[in-house]
């Protein structure tokens, strides 16, 4: 079955991978070496500040946008990648992808690899080895790990691994504290919890400047955040609201139950609308400083700082740049919608296209 | 509402370019805030994205900035 991919939102460096460098607030579908579909259902899409990864679940890691360091993981002399193009792996199984602001990361079961550039270890490879094509490729081995790695999550310039063990390890600038000891980590070091006895790790997310871990401490469900807390996100995390995940923008925190609990920085409308019902959430995405949540399989709503078009119009009289209120997306009608993201001012929606469409 | 300060980031999160004397940190929409070192000596401290109506407030004291005013003279 094909999918097509529709993005919309800040585009400037090709991020959309749509051959175009235009704005837009209307979702279209991205490109894949100029094909309006994909065969292969995405199953991850990470965005950086300008670039965006998208690995699918046959273990195919696709990429667009700016590659003016190698952050796209392609050898091309090209600055910018116009439409997805695949990322040579040179036979890697990819298990998870993340991605910050001028890097990638690629998880296999075992190891971690990097591209891209980081000026404050964000690449991990060393104190003062800040870009991996100068060390003769794109993708360069970062670690190994005994034990399998479950994820790998980046935000703007620092990222963790959560192994199967129940151990987390991070890189990249930590000068806030948000891998535990405050500096900048050149090399992956274990995240301690001090005071705070994770023994069983469910969820992390990872704001700009700070990480929250979701877990548990013997039978009782735990929280920690580390880093810096310039919106008191900590106070509302101690209540321990139930969650199921937890969800960060830049600088905010969605603990996702039976309702949405948002945390943190609310200038542009980024907490979760209060009046938006009581329908069971069925999926939820957040980007930089805005979310995109789905009640069914085909109406897509936004909400959050919307500035590029990445909440698409408003539907209601305003020309603000806020969208304090669930704004409607797109209504895809009997088409499928697979997956939702939010990257940095961008949005994703994966359809998947019937045969006889 | 464009006039609300998107959040504080402290200068040594910043990135100092001695060229253009400007200093730089990401805005979520991908492109960067930037506020020149002069402008933060005669008092103003918004740092403005050039391609949107976002903005950060700069965490510093004018002491901090005898050492990126020492980058410009090094360079």
């Amino acid at each position: 079955m094909p999918y097509t991919v529709y993005s919309c939102g800040s585009n400037g460096n090709y991020q959309l991978g749509n051959a175009t460098s235009d704005d837009c607030s209307c979702l279209s579908p991205s490109l894949f070496n100029g094909s309006l579909t994909i065969p292969t259902q995405p199953a991850q899409i990470v965005c950086g500040g300008n670039h965006t990864l998208m690995l699918l679940v046959n273990g195919e890691v696709w990429a667009a946008g700016d590659n003016s360091h190698g952050q796209c993981g392609i050898a091309a002399e090209d600055s910018h990648i116009r439409m997805f193009r695949q990322v040579p792996l040179g036979g890697l199984e990819v298990v998870s992808v993340s991605a910050g602001w001028e890097f990638s990361v690629l998880a296999t079961a075992h190891a971690v690899y990097v591209c891209g550039l980081g000026l404050k270890g964000e690449l991990g490879l060393g104190k003062g080895r800040s870009r991996s094509l100068k060390l003769g490729e794109p993708w360069v081995k970062l670690v190994l790990f005994p034990t399998t790695i479950l994820l790998v999550h980046s935000s703007l310039s620092h990222s963790v691994v959560v192994l199967e063990n129940n151990l987390v390890y991070g890189w990249g600038n930590g000068r806030r504290g948000q891998l535990a000891t405050a500096d900048v980590h050149w090399e992956p070091v274990k995240v301690e919890f001090p005071g705070s006895p994770l023994t069983t790790i469910t969820d992390v997310c990872l704001g700009r400047e700070f990480t929250v871990v979701s877990g548990k401490s013997g039978d009782e469900d735990m929280i920690v955040f580390l880093g810096r807390d310039t919106f008191d996100i900590q106070t509302g995390l101690k209540a321990k609201p139930q969650h199921r995940r937890a969800l960060a923008m830049w600088s905010s925190v969605h603990l996702l139950g039976d309702t949405v609990v948002s945390l943190g920085n609310n200038s542009h409308g980024q907490m979760y609308p209060a009046d938006s019902g009581g329908d069971a959430i069925h999926r939820f995405a957040v980007g930089s400083e805005h979310g995109l949540v789905q009640f069914d399989n085909h109406k897509v709503w936004s909400w959050g700082w919307g500035e590029h078009g990445n909440c698409g119009e408003h539907s209601k009289p305003t020309e603000s740049v806020t969208f304090d209120y669930l704004n409607l997306l797109h209504d895809f009608g009997e088409t499928k919608v697979v997956l939702i993201e939010g990257g940095c001012a961008t949005s994703w929606v994966v359809c998947e296209i019937s045969d006889t469409a | 509402m464009s006039e609300t300060i998107y959040d504080q980031v402290e200068i040594e999160d910043f990135t100092f370019d001695p060229v253009t004397q400007l200093f730089h940190y990401p805005c979520p929409c991908g492109d960067k805030f930037a506020i020149g070192i002069d402008d933060l000596k005669y008092g103003d401290d918004i740092a403005v994205c050039p391609s949107c109506s976002l903005m950060v407030k700069v965490i510093f004291d004018q002491e901090d900035l005898q050492e990126y005013y020492d980058q410009i003279e090094q360079y």
